[in-house]
């Protein structure tokens, strides 16, 4: 009886970045779905992006693109997530990042849903 | 080693620091209902209080303590605090001698029972004093003064909570678990509490669960502090907590996230909570709400989905004037999930005052006989006839609430003994009150500063700080706890416990009175607890002292406590089962029109204690916040024309208070929001709306209609 399907919302999609507005290596923050869900676009190659909720799973402070890294960081309490699916590799969230689900189209990269994201490989 | 029941708290292995000539006397906090372990510093030779220490072997705070705890015994050595007895004369207060005094309340208090009947001498209580003085507050007004006119301040603060458990439960205890248990929940809904500010060694826990990696959802018209470390913040329009609620447990229904096996054995009255939330869609809870319907849904599942969770309120869904529906509609959420009765999964209000919790226990309620009995109940009535030598007619029917006494002054009552409490404050509707206050024939106040309450009073008693006596509380978990103070009194000030005995005495009552230590009254406290509800009989100061608190009940001498409840399932109705109570959004009671188009809610800063009676005395927490202010959203003030600081009017159908903007994002353009510590021109009670609540008899504090205009005039400020 226990509820645990994954929830995939479905909101409007918007363009949140130019065809090549973005460099390799480079990032952006843009808000969705909400004005106050605030979220981070980062190119990680010629033809990939990555985008995630930048709200650290552990007490809400932004995380960054730490280029260097090539980690997304939480300066608060050295939490370190993975850019390529949003898990934590190092500090205290116990939780992955919300990624934001991606479109790439010729005029432009568009969010087009939000996924959840995993606390110990079930869906939270 | 800790108790076994103390092992998940946060307790450090340091000692407190020790110094040369001192004495630590260890105690607990007075400023809320965490009552955070302490140790008070006290000079040996003068017995003078110096400061205080952390006491890091506390489970609760482990040692920490907020900006009020570090301050908290300021108040003690303070050139404000009354020293001798005050007695109006030619209009002014004077001091004057206790036999003077004493002898000039119990000639009133005769003239008064003798002209009008014993009813017509009241007492007005309150909740920040140790168990002894509520039990012994309850006993002197029934059987000292024989009037069944007494109630409290808890009744602006715990009541809908009380009442909403009640009628869930059948128990109310703040707390149905030990406060450990926060860290080991997966989802935390916390509802109209400024945590963060007002109990700040609570967020421990709430860290302790996000460090596991629980997710929080926060109910708040504010983006408090709390609300800013949230998953989801729910920033609903005020008042509107039973639709929301109604709409979450739509979804919980919808999406199938209800625990089927815990709502049938364990509980009553699912179809009609089910019809009930039918009616409220997320479109429509979002409708009434001012929420977005995708952040609802979102916010049922997060709360649905977790295997144990936690629901926490406070004043903000209990002051309405459907705050118990709202207390128990919160509840429900834990039941349909079956989150109750286990580690990590429960319900809990925070309680405000000092002793909240033991406050509202032991007879200080209009309604109510020591162990949470009735005093309807003739089965009750007759046991604490018993412990207390009296024949059962001479124990007096209910009273009125605390509202409903203020509105009676003057008219069916005549006299008033306040003790510890601040109406001039803390009351709604403040231009009322003190026409209430003043139409009485006599009014004898106890304070240790001169409150706005006590400078209307024909005589004013000089009491004690908590520091200055001994005894019990009993914190927001339902831990039972010793107070320790020093043995000694400024000037002529005297216990409230003591003075209220020889009153007792002065009146030919005082073969009921005899007690020589707040120990010997806790002895009596227990035995007429005993078997009731809220059974303390197998509490001892000894046992507290050995076990770091007991948690209530605890019904024999061998019995431990009972840190969590309800782990057998078994709820405190006679068929055993919770009641789930299904509730239509009704409300506010007063909502926006044209000529009032703003709502207004108050609240509490983390530098100031209730009315501000203590801590707007106290330099280092006034220089924090020495004026209240109006919380006013970007987008209303620019249609206003109002800038930051610019002077602003607020007012309502009941009174206007003049306060300096603060304009920021964490409050909603439809509303507005003020502190409400401070008295006289600055009381925001002035505006609120006294609409009572039908059960619990709370007033409508935290929801009613204004309107904003800008103004140059600066009222007269005042410490």
């Amino acid at each position: 009886q226990a509820y645990r399907k994954t929830v995939e919302e479905k909101p409007d999609r918007i363009k949140i970045a130019g065809p090549d507005e973005l460099r390799v290596g480079d990032s952006k923050t843009f808000a969705y779905p909400n004005p106050n869900d605030p979220a981070i676009l980062v190119r990680v190659s010629e033809k990939e992006y990555r985008s995630y909720h930048i709200k650290c799973t552990h007490l809400q402070c932004p995380i960054y693109w730490d280029k260097t890294s090539g980690k997304l960081m939480c300066p608060c309490h050295n939490g370190f997530f993975s850019v390529e699916d949003g898990s934590v590799l190092a500090g205290p969230p116990q939780r992955s990042l919300p990624s934001i689900k991606l479109s790439i189209k010729k005029d432009g990269i568009y969010a087009v849903g939000v996924i959840h994201g995993t606390h110990g490989g079930k869906t939270v | 080693m800790p108790h076994p029941q103390n092992a998940d708290y946060s307790q450090r292995t340091y000692a407190a620091i020790e110094r040369e000539g001192e004495v630590l006397i260890p105690t607990h906090c007075c400023f809320c209902g965490m009552q955070c372990g302490m140790n008070i510093r006290v000079d040996k030779d003068s017995n003078q209080v110096l400061g205080v220490e952390p006491r890091y072997d506390f489970p609760m705070n482990g040692g920490r303590l907020c900006p009020k705890g570090v301050a908290a015994y300021r108040q003690a050595i303070h050139p404000e605090r009354l020293l001798r007895p005050l007695i109006r004369k030619n209009g002014q207060l004077v001091e004057s001698a206790w036999d003077e005094a004493m002898d000039l309340i119990v000639s009133k208090i005769r003239d008064i029972q003798g002209k009008y009947g014993k009813d017509a001498f009241g007492i007005y209580s309150g909740s920040s004093m140790t168990n002894e003085k509520c039990y012994l507050v309850g006993k002197f007004a029934r059987i000292g003064l024989g009037t069944k006119h007494i109630d409290y301040n808890g009744r602006y603060c715990m009541s809908s909570a009380a009442a909403g458990f009640n009628q869930t439960l059948g128990i109310d205890r703040g707390g149905t678990n030990p406060w450990s248990d926060i860290k080991f929940a997966d989802v935390l809904l916390i509802a109209g509490s400024n945590t963060a500010e007002c109990h700040p060694l609570s967020m421990p826990y709430v860290w302790g669960a996000r460090d596991n990696g629980a997710k929080l959802i926060v109910v708040d018209p504010r983006q408090t502090k709390t609300a800013l470390v949230a998953d989801i913040h729910l920033n609903l329009k005020p008042g509107t907590d039973l639709a929301l609620v109604n709409g979450l447990i739509h979804v919980l229904i919808k999406e199938d996230m209800i625990n089927h096996e815990f709502v049938k054995n364990h509980t009553s009255g699912f179809e009609d909570l089910k019809a009930m939330a039918e009616k409220y869609p997320p479109e429509v809870a979002a409708r009434i709400t001012g929420l977005p319907k995708e952040r609802i849904v979102e916010a049922a599942r997060i709360f649905g989905q977790a295997k144990n969770g936690m629901v926490l309120f406070a004043r903000g869904v209990e002051q309405h004037a459907k705050g118990s529906d709202s207390v128990s509609n919160y509840t429900n959420l834990c039941l349909i999930t079956g989150k109750i009765g286990r580690k990590g999964s429960g319900v809990a209000t925070f309680t405000g005052q000092g002793n909240g919790q033991g406050g509202r226990e032991h007879g200080q309620k209009a309604d109510q006989l020591p162990g949470y009995r009735k005093i309807t109940d003739p089965e009750a009535r007759k046991y604490i006839a018993g412990v207390w030598g009296v024949d059962e007619s001479e124990i007096p029917g209910p009273g009125i609430s605390a509202f409903e006494l203020l509105k009676a002054l003057g008219k069916e009552v005549k006299g008033l003994l306040l003790i510890c409490s601040n109406p001039m404050v803390s009351a709604p509707s403040l231009g009322d009150v003190k026409q209430y206050l003043t139409s009485l024939e006599f009014f004898v106040c106890m304070d240790f500063f001169l409150s706005e309450s006590a400078e209307l009073a024909d005589v004013v008693l000089p009491s004690t700080v908590w520091i200055e006596d001994n005894g019990t509380t009993t914190n927001v978990e339902g831990r039972v706890i010793r107070i320790n103070g020093i043995d000694k009194t400024p000037g002529e000030a005297r216990r409230d416990w003591e003075v209220l005995c020889e009153l007792a005495d002065r009146l030919g009552r005082g073969q009921f009175f005899r007690y020589n230590s707040p120990q010997e009254i806790f002895d009596e406290l227990r035995v007429a607890s005993r078997g009731g509800i809220a059974d303390y009989f197998g509490i001892t100061y000894e046992k507290i002292e050995k076990m770091d608190g007991v948690f209530w009940p605890c019904p024999s001498v061998e019995h431990e406590g009972t840190p969590r409840l309800f782990e057998d399932r078994k709820f405190n109705f006679p068929d055993g089962k919770a009641r789930l109570l299904a509730f239509e959004h009704k409300g506010p009671n007063e909502d926006v029109d044209q000529e009032y188009p703003l709502l207004l809610t108050t609240g509490r800063v983390v530098y100031h204690y209730l009315s501000g009676n203590q801590t707007r005395r106290i330099d280092s927490l006034r220089d924090k916040c020495p004026d209240p202010y109006v919380e006013i959203h970007p987008e209303t003030a620019k249609r206003y024309g109002i800038e930051n600081g610019h002077y602003v009017k607020i007012s309502s159908r009941r009174g206007y208070i003049v306060v300096p903007a603060k304009i920021t994002k964490i409050t909603r353009p439809d509303m507005v929001f003020v502190p409400y510590h401070w008295g006289k021109t600055l009381a925001i009670n002035n505006l609120t709306n006294p609409a009572l609540d039908p059960k619990s008899k709370i007033p409508e504090f935290k929801v009613c209609a204004v309107k904003i205009e800008p103004t140059k005039q600066q009222e007269v400020r005042h410490g």
